[in-house]
């Protein structure tokens, strides 16, 4: 059993506790573990719509309403690397400090793809059959780019726009990323 | 011969408890305070009553007012705030399930180029092309921290075994970033 398969079981045996199993089924479990990753600095534009959390109460007790209190905004610049232009090609070069082996803002770059050195277009790709099928987003997004990095692994990097403004259903997502997931990561 | 008795069958009262309905009104305020108690019974009060759904909703929008007004006042130059609602949802942590209730805050980012005019100078706080950061700050409640587990101290809970009364502090600062690069 590959290493990553190993702690995927074990992920699922923590979570297959008699106390979980009481409140969920087995697909509610894989959906927990499942959860899509997200960047914690997302892009914006202006007309779009937000949500902001305002946390109540959580299992670490209830925030005291009259307590909370908002900051004036901060406006600062982002560094020019963003998810679709981000390269680490030649950032190794430029960090004298050789301990370091992320260069990306991790806040807005995911930190697996400053690890992949080269990426190529998923048709170059010699285990075509490790492939993601996405005619499964084909009527809601246009696939703009597939590329591909890993030698013995695959590391995919989708680059996906919306064919019209919407909203996705969050069922449809999840049922995506149930069934593709050992292929995405 | 017996004298008629009267048979005056008198009728004790019926007395019951009773919280919240169409002949007692409770003000949202009040639900609120109850809540503020004891929110870890959140979804259960929502399914009281239809009486209780919404006493319990607009109890937290009353409440939650205060907060709201603030974030407009401090962020109008940036975000539009069109509405807000209640949101919960379960969680489960380190094997125990519990819930976390939220108050989200629907906003628009806003175009600030509408607001200008020909003539006047662009705005300091433009936002286009920068990262508008969010932020607020808040502690807990004294005595809720432990409301999730199963014993609840707020409601009188008592804990097996001994247990060492720990001194009091003043409850920890956090805070929460909202981070978001305005990129057209």
């Amino acid at each position: 059993m590959h290493k990553d398969e190993q702690e995927q079981q074990q992920q699922l045996k923590q979570f297959e506790s008699p106390y979980t199993t009481k409140f969920m089924d087995s697909q509610q479990i894989y959906q927990l573990i499942n959860r899509p990753y997200i960047q914690p600095i997302n892009q914006i534009c202006q007309g779009d719509t937000i949500e902001v959390a305002l946390n109540l109460f959580n299992m670490q007790g209830m925030v005291d309403i009259d307590s909370i209190e908002w900051f004036p905004p901060v406006l600062t610049k982002p560094t020019k690397d963003n998810v679709l232009t981000y390269s680490n090609d030649g950032k190794q070069r430029d960090v004298k400090d050789r301990v370091l082996k992320i260069f990306c803002d991790t806040n807005r770059v995911c930190e697996l793809e400053d690890s992949v050195v080269e990426w190529y277009d998923s048709k170059y790709f010699q285990r075509q059959h490790e492939l993601m099928d996405l005619s499964f987003f084909r009527p809601l997004f246009q696939v703009n780019s597939y590329m591909c990095a890993g030698v013995d692994g695959l590391i995919s990097k989708i680059h996906l726009v919306a064919t019209q403004e919407g909203k996705y259903s969050r069922s449809h997502l999840q049922t995506f990323f149930f069934t593709n997931w050992f292929k995405l990561i | 011969m017996q004298p008629e008795q009267q048979s005056i069958l008198v009728q004790k009262p019926k007395r019951y408890i009773k919280f919240g309905g169409d002949n007692c009104m409770l003000e949202p305020r009040i639900v609120m305070t109850i809540l503020e108690y004891d929110m870890t019974n959140f979804r259960k009060f929502l399914r009281l009553s239809p009486n209780w759904h919404h006493l319990v909703l607009e109890g937290i929008n009353e409440r939650m007012n205060k907060v709201e007004v603030d974030f407009v006042n401090k962020y109008y130059e940036h975000l539009f705030f069109k509405k807000s609602y209640t949101n919960s949802s379960i969680m489960y942590f380190g094997g125990k399930r519990g819930i976390r209730v939220d108050r989200i805050l629907v906003c628009e980012i806003l175009d600030q180029r509408e607001s200008l005019s020909p003539l006047s100078k662009s705005p300091a706080n433009y936002h286009l092309n920068n990262c508008l950061k969010a932020s607020f700050r808040y502690k807990f409640t004294n005595g809720s921290q432990n409301m999730g587990s199963n014993v609840n101290k707020q409601q009188g809970g008592v804990q097996g075994g001994m247990s060492i009364q720990k001194p009091k502090r003043p409850p920890t600062e956090y805070c929460a970033d909202y981070k978001m690069d305005v990129v057209k």
